[in-house]
């Protein structure tokens, strides 16, 4: 259909203007960044409060201590490096699966997500396997504050990482089902910042707990 | 992530020096043991970088708005004000405990070593890895800080 410019009518203020986001200011009172995005980053920052609550409190009670047991006398360092790798694999392939969400290339996204997903899985699973090995030794959290302080910060983070797989695995569902087009990307982004944020508290407890 | 489709960084060079980074640290740990102000400080050194890699790269802070970073940087003000409020509770009470970390309290009321297999209350506490009975060297493990 053509329709001359004659035809449509002049733009008027009164009529034409668009309603306002809000009743009495015209302006978006909502943040300057993606409400999503500002949303994580305020979880977040609750959660780094949350670990600096135990690696403080570690830090105070270490330094407080006359004596305090040499780490590598204590635990498995060689199996917990390896798991550190694992864990910087699985940031690494979660970059790579936002990539492809923001490309909008599904079939990308699903490839890299379910790696992440397999291993952070990984990760969970050696993490359970040094907790069973050391709970048979009968290194339980009663026997001294060293156990204490080691199983409150690691158990809390391997939780986390545990609802990060899961929370990854949500995601990958929807992805396969074709859930996630490319104008929903931030959905994946979103999983992404949490599990990267997992990842850097446990690049910190690594060396507070297992090395130093 | 804010400048549209394109990550604006290797993924690959960053895992690399995280990855690098780490092997350095696990090395660091088993061969520069004493003295304890060098050890820590590399290892912090070495985390801390580690650390900042993940959050401007992999997190992208490197290309957010400053709204997104007011929301973090109230956090080390805090984590300063938790530490030294839990600092008065122990550090200056460390000489009332009944016994040091590391060592724990038998059923005769003995302080001995958590990793002394020869005592009566061996059992409690075996270096991790080690079958009961092989802890004697790591008895003297405890040390300060």
């Amino acid at each position: 259909m053509n329709i001359s410019p004659a035809a449509i009518p002049a733009f008027d203020p009164a009529v034409d203007a668009p309603v306002p986001h809000h009743a009495i200011y015209d302006y978006d009172s909502g943040p300057p960044v993606n409400r999503g995005k500002f949303a994580i980053w305020l979880f977040l920052a609750t959660e780094i409060m949350f670990f600096t609550g135990l690696i403080g409190t570690y830090i105070v009670l270490r330094m407080g201590a006359a004596t305090w047991p040499d780490p590598a006398d204590r635990l498995a360092v060689n199996i917990t490096a390896f798991n550190t790798f694992i864990l910087i694999c699985s940031s690494a392939t979660m970059v790579k699966a936002v990539e492809r969400a923001m490309l909008g290339d599904n079939g990308g996204l699903i490839k890299w997500l379910a790696l992440t997903v397999v291993i952070g899985a990984c990760f969970v699973g050696i993490q359970v396997y040094e907790y069973l090995e050391l709970l048979h030794a009968n290194n339980t959290p009663d026997v001294d504050i060293f156990w204490s302080t080691f199983y409150a910060m690691t158990g809390f983070h391997g939780l986390h990482v545990t609802a990060g797989v899961i929370w990854n695995l949500c995601i990958l569902v929807a992805a396969i089902f074709r859930k996630i087009p490319q104008e929903k990307y931030m959905k994946v982004e979103l999983a992404g910042l949490y599990w990267h944020f997992v990842d850097l508290v446990w690049v910190l407890l690594f060396t507070i707990v297992y090395l130093m | 992530m804010a400048h549209g489709k394109d990550l604006g960084y290797s993924v690959f060079r960053i895992f690399i020096v995280l990855f690098v980074l780490t092997a350095i640290e696990v090395a660091w740990g088993m061969f520069f043991r004493d003295p304890r102000w060098f050890l820590w400080s590399g290892l912090l050194v070495c985390a801390l970088v580690k650390g900042l890699l993940i959050l401007m790269y992999f997190m992208h802070m490197r290309f957010e708005r400053f709204i997104v970073w007011s929301l973090i940087l109230p956090t080390p003000v805090l984590v300063a004000i938790v530490l030294f409020a839990n600092m008065p509770d122990t550090v200056f009470n460390g000489d009332r405990r009944d016994h040091p970390v590391g060592y724990v309290i038998d059923e005769t009321g003995e302080v001995v070593n958590a990793l002394d297999p020869h005592h009566p209350a061996k059992g409690r506490g075996q270096p991790h890895g080690l079958p009961a009975g092989q802890g004697d060297e790591n008895a003297a493990g405890a040390s300060g800080h």
